[in-house]
């Protein structure tokens, strides 16, 4: 029979004991006999003997009960809750661990939550802060610290960097800095651990970052491969020049009154590895789009050109054949560009998958027509208030068996003239909406169609949304 | 759906159960073995619900292989499970124990589940409910407090 338990409890009735277990005679009349097989879950997995009494297995998180100690048994594999099952044993009631901070139930439970709620989750207590501060909670996220967040007053009046090791625990890759300073950014790099191979994604957003921060911080922040530069109007494009580094593979820049064509050339001669470049920039000119080189039309794949008020078709004729391997391209507000655009990358950017022509108001039915033509590995396709495309463009778009997202939020046309006594509301009778409910209802041809978003399209009434749940069950369709 | 041979389980105080409804990987064959399998992590009580659990599953599909360590959902839990798991705390947490030890990822799920959507509010709030010691000092508490901001604002 198995040993007699610490402090002479009674002993569990089946005690493993390498494998083989001996059970007592019961009233039953079952008999002595004995089991050569593993516990239970146990199938094809190795058997390890239980620990010996007087040490809590290592695995559990607080410390058990001695009483609790006989039943180490085989790990379940492969499971989120990894590890032996902590072990009550009958016999004298005996103080259990609350279980609310079993680390196992725990590493699995937290896998339910956004990193909203992880984030309040973490004040709880220590035990939940502890298993929620491990980076696999936190892969992707991306922390967003205000310039007045990054210090403490001290009762003396001065000023303290706060301490990031809860942020150096859970091992972001990326953080976006708000309203910093030069000498914030400085303060960041020198006060966090991390700071000069551990981070891969900067982004400053509305900061005064200078030419000279610019440099010293992607000089000391060598792990950074991801940059972010929007609202910062402090830095100029001579900056550009002196700070890019060869080993940056993604770059956005908006809102940053500096930015011309002079960038996109900095930005054509430094960064020969840049696979995803996001532009808003009001002054930037056609000519800038042919300085790419034969190195970025080898890596780049995205090129976003947003709101690029200045480009006309003439750009996009540069695109297409300095970037020829794009498989992302947003037009999106570049509201020069018209259908003979659309064609020139229909034709040209054979590769696509996904296409942005929202808020060009020039793009027709025609546009639809290159696209369906042409792009045969369109997967997604954005015509956000473009406010020309009609029924007939939709029959086009019906042949894209490819396609599994497709944007039509608001399409429709205010009506210049009312019917007398309807107001142009949308939905109303009165408003003459480009796209009807039998032009849409021909999208159910897309089998592959994952998303559907009609936001303001008159024409998506309510037993439209009827008909693509049954036609096209697997489709999220948005309203 | 084959049936399974009958199979007897013993739990934690002895009590010994019947079963043959298809619970995985119990490390059976067909030794025409008939001693009971000792579960010694497992009450009685708890099992029975777990047998519970399984018969009114035992036609489901298998679950898919998903991602283990991946963001998961918890608005899906269907009804019966729902009325099923109106329970105490207690006997919430020891079902994920033996879902956990006894392999039966759907049983996991749905309990797991359960208790996410039982963990809402604020902090104090949680620890409130599941009787928990906020075992931070005072200064401890506002340093978590703020390194945790940043997800307040996008």
């Amino acid at each position: 029979m198995s040993s007699p338990g610490v402090d002479g409890d009674p002993k569990p009735p089946c005690l493993p004991r390498n494998g083989l277990l001996k059970l007592p005679g019961q009233p039953n009349g079952l008999g002595a006999a004995s089991i050569t097989k593993g516990t239970p879950a146990a199938k094809n997995r190795p058997c390890q003997p239980p620990p010996p009494p007087t040490l809590p297995p290592p695995s559990l998180a607080s410390p058990l009960p001695r009483a609790a100690l006989a039943g180490g048994l085989c790990p379940p594999p492969g499971l989120p809750l990894g590890g032996p099952a902590s072990a009550p044993v009958p016999g004298p009631p005996v103080e259990r661990p609350p279980l609310a901070t079993d680390e196992k139930i725990l590493n699995g439970l937290f896998w339910y939550f956004s990193a909203c709620e992880k984030c309040v989750l973490a004040q709880v207590c220590k035990a939940w802060r502890r298993v929620l501060y491990q980076p696999k909670f936190w892969a992707g996220l991306t922390p967003v610290l205000h310039a007045k967040e990054l210090y403490n007053v001290l009762p003396s009046g001065e000023k303290e960097f706060v301490n990031l090791q809860g942020f150096a625990a859970r091992g972001f890759e990326g953080f976006c800095l708000v309203g910093v300073s030069d000498l914030d950014i400085c303060e960041f790099i020198d006060n966090y651990a991390l700071s000069k191979k551990g981070v891969k994604a900067m982004s400053l957003k509305r900061s005064t970052i200078t030419d000279a921060g610019l440099e010293v911080m992607l000089e000391q922040m060598q792990g950074v491969v991801r940059l972010e530069l929007s609202g910062c109007n402090d830095f100029t494009e001579a900056g550009l020049w002196s700070s890019l580094s060869a080993r940056i593979t993604s770059l956005s820049v908006s809102d940053c009154i500096n930015v011309a064509d002079d960038a996109i050339a900095a930005i054509s001669q430094l960064l020969p590895n840049l696979a995803e470049l996001s532009l808003q920039a009001y002054h930037v000119t056609d000519t800038a789009l042919a300085y790419f080189t034969a190195r970025q039309g080898h890596s780049t794949h995205t090129l976003r050109l947003l709101s690029c008020w200045e480009i006309t078709n003439h750009g996009v004729v540069n695109v297409v054949h300095s970037l020829p391997n794009l498989t992302a391209l947003s037009l999106s507000g570049c509201s020069k560009v018209t259908d003979d655009g659309v064609e020139l990358v229909a034709e040209n950017l054979r590769k696509l998958r996904s296409l942005d022509l929202s808020w060009c108001p020039r793009i027709t039915d025609m546009a639809l027509e290159y696209v369906a033509c042409d792009l045969h590995r369109l997967e997604e396709l954005v015509l956000d208030r473009c406010v020309r495309i009609t029924d007939t463009g939709l029959s086009y778009l019906s042949t894209m068996s490819s396609l599994r997202s497709l944007y039509l939020r608001w399409c429709c046309q205010v009506p210049a003239f009312p019917a007398l006594g309807l107001s142009p509301a949308v939905g109303s009778p009165a408003g003459c909406p480009l796209l009807t409910t039998t032009g849409l209802s021909g999208l159910v041809q897309l089998q592959e169609l994952e998303e559907l978003e009609l936001t303001n399209c008159p024409g998506a009434t309510p037993e439209l949304f009827k008909y693509f749940s049954q036609h096209l069950p697997r489709c999220l369709v948005i309203e | 759906m084959q049936t399974m041979p009958s199979i007897k389980l013993q739990c934690s105080n002895g009590e010994i159960f019947g079963v043959d409804t298809m619970l995985e990987d119990l490390g059976m064959d067909d030794e025409g073995d008939n001693d009971p399998v000792p579960l010694p992590n497992v009450k009685a009580a708890i099992f029975k619900k777990v047998i519970q659990w399984c018969t009114h599953h035992k036609h489901d599909p298998p679950p898919p292989t998903d991602d283990e360590n991946k963001e998961k959902w918890t608005d899906d839990i269907p009804v019966w499970d729902q009325e099923f798991l109106k329970v105490d705390q207690g006997i919430l947490f020891e079902l994920i124990l033996a879902a956990n030890y006894l392999d039966i990822k759907g049983l996991l799920d749905v309990t797991c589940k359960t208790v996410v959507n039982m963990i809402k509010g604020k902090s104090e709030e949680i620890c409130k409910s599941f009787n928990i010691k906020i075992d931070f000092t005072e200064e401890e508490e506002v340093q978590v407090c703020k390194e945790n901001q940043w997800c307040e604002e996008k």
